[in-house]
């Protein structure tokens, strides 16, 4: 497995050190991703094991992940979005959304090596306030954000109405926003 | 489900709380094309609730690093050993590097960056720059911009320019202002004036945010204008091309597209106020940013004489003397402001 990394420069010193860590990578988090997609995903399709190759793969793409600090989250949230891809109304939602802001010049930053090594305080901060939601909104997150439930299917399976998961959400989201905000005070 | 519906107006709600609502509401599952017009349209009617929706959607999708052990915590499977060799990046982004650097030398790299007039804001989840622009009465000023365009503000105007990897924007508050901008077509320069926007990839121009309008004329290149509605740009809109330009209405309907002299449409930046068949309105407010004492018409109806005239920006008491020798008006000064009535 670990040769369908589709490293081609193993040739040189550096490709082949890259290549070392990606089959390092691989042999110590493949399977726990896989178990990891299955109880959150189910057996697909796209089977776990895709994902997690599509996830691998794509790391591989990137030319710095020597520099990454968060391998696991970033490989993760790596899998997570190409199992959310899979889900139609979730793509569409993204693509309509990428849509708009590259329209009106606000494209977002890209889940990047280089962007999560750099932006690792802030993440942790993020992380931070996200720990300190109430219960109810972070199972709200959870489910919407990485499983890509509708509120409909959220609602059947915890008998909240739709309204309520909807302003629960949009309450986490402030109060995200608002806890970034003190939390960057704080630290100064 | 029936009972998800876009995020009704509420004049109490901060941009960031709307586009909060605005998120929810667009991953419900149960958002409608309908819904999603409106949210297009609510993006669009200012750039406070552009960068507002950017910034929640950006930690919506950084999300998935950060909650990953947050919300996950009984996994062994994702909390664990820190993996790999950690190597600093040779050259963090400058943007980066202001966020992380300690007060004293923030001030100290923001004193170097900022300009008389300017403040320069940083923020991961936002990595714009903005910065404000002014003139004060009388003054007329040229700016460069971080992306080696050129601007010429005329006097008492006001603008925000908003850079950053990928967007070059300008919002003109008040005022006139001269565009020369650098060439970049994989990055259009936006102007926002009142309800028009202005999109070019690098060309001369002029905008006027006058007080019952905005006139936008084309000195060098091709220019497009239309209007910040809830349509797709380029519906409703017109291109220009040198010596062509349009007047808008305050809220963005465009009008036909006049001719004029490229030539005499930038002569204000050398301090040379020409008009030609001019409101005396319009001529008044941009006479009156070059003066403290302030020309006010005791009529309305007053605004809609015609005139053809040309004072120097430094002596504009020559349009008050012009007015009293060719027009039927009497100039008064007041205690509020120079007066100017129908002779009686």
């Amino acid at each position: 497995m670990p040769n369908q990394l589709g490293d081609d420069t193993a040739s040189s010193s550096r490709g082949s050190s890259r290549q070392r860590l990606l089959e390092r990578l691989y042999r110590d988090h493949a399977a726990n991703l896989v178990d990891w997609l299955r109880r959150r995903y189910g057996g697909g399709p796209p089977s776990p094991e895709d994902i997690a190759q599509t996830a691998f793969t794509k790391l591989a793409s990137h030319s710095d992940i020597q520099h990454i600090e968060k391998i696991k989250p970033y490989l993760y949230a790596t899998a997570v979005n190409v199992a959310l891809d899979e889900i139609k109304w979730m793509k569409r939602t993204e693509a309509f959304i990428d849509h708009e802001l590259n329209r009106i010049g606000q494209a977002l930053e890209e889940i990047t090596p280089e962007r999560v090594y750099q932006g690792r305080e802030q993440l942790d901060r993020l992380a931070r306030v996200m720990e300190r939601l109430p219960k109810k909104q972070r199972e709200i997150v959870k489910r919407s954000r990485f499983l890509g439930q509708t509120y409909a299917q959220i609602s059947a399976e915890t008998g909240w109405s739709g309204a309520d998961i909807s302003r629960q959400l949009g309450e986490a989201m402030i109060a995200i926003q608002a806890g970034i905000a003190t939390v960057s005070t704080e630290d100064k | 489900m029936a009972d998800i519906l876009p995020p009704v107006e509420r004049d109490v709600d901060t941009p960031q709380e709307r586009a909060a609502r605005w998120l929810a509401y667009l991953y419900s599952g149960a958002a409608t094309d309908e819904g999603r017009g409106e949210f297009s349209a609510w993006l669009e009617r200012s750039s406070r609730n552009a960068r507002a929706y950017r910034r929640t959607q950006q930690i919506w999708r950084d999300m998935t690093v950060s909650g990953i052990e947050t919300l996950f915590p009984d996994d062994d499977a994702v909390r664990g050993e820190p993996d790999g060799k950690v190597v600093p990046f040779e050259r963090p982004a400058r943007w980066l590097s202001l966020v992380t650097e300690r007060r004293g030398a923030m001030a100290a790299i923001a004193a170097s960056l900022v300009l008389a007039t300017g403040v320069w804001r940083m923020e991961f989840y936002d990595p714009l720059t903005v910065q404000s622009y002014r003139t004060a009465i009388g003054e007329v000023k040229t700016f460069a911009l971080p992306d080696g365009s050129r601007v010429t503000l005329a006097a008492d105007s006001r603008m925000e320019a908003t850079f950053s990897k990928r967007r070059r924007g300008v919002d003109l508050a008040q005022g006139r202002a001269w565009f020369d901008v650098a060439s970049n077509p994989a990055k259009p320069f936006t102007v926002v004036a009142a309800r028009t926007q202005i999109r070019v990839v690098g060309t001369q121009f002029d905008v006027d945010y006058a007080p019952d309008d905005v006139r936008v004329s084309v000195a060098r290149g091709i220019v497009r204008v239309h209007p910040l509605t809830g349509r797709r740009p380029g519906e409703a809109g017109v291109q220009l091309v040198a010596g062509q330009r349009v007047v808008s209405s305050l809220n963005g309907r465009i009008g036909p597209i006049e001719r004029f002299d490229p030539a005499s449409a930038a002569l204000w930046r050398t301090g040379l106020l020409i008009y030609h068949d001019a409101r005396l309105g319009d001529v008044v407010a941009e006479v009156n940013r070059y003066r403290a004492d302030k020309i006010v018409l005791a009529d309305k109806s007053l605004g809609e004489m015609k005139i053809t005239m040309a004072v120097r920006a430094s002596h504009t008491d020559a349009l008050l003397s012009g007015l009293e020798a060719t027009a039927p008006l009497q100039i008064d000064r007041t205690s509020s402001g120079i007066l100017v009535r129908p002779k009686r």
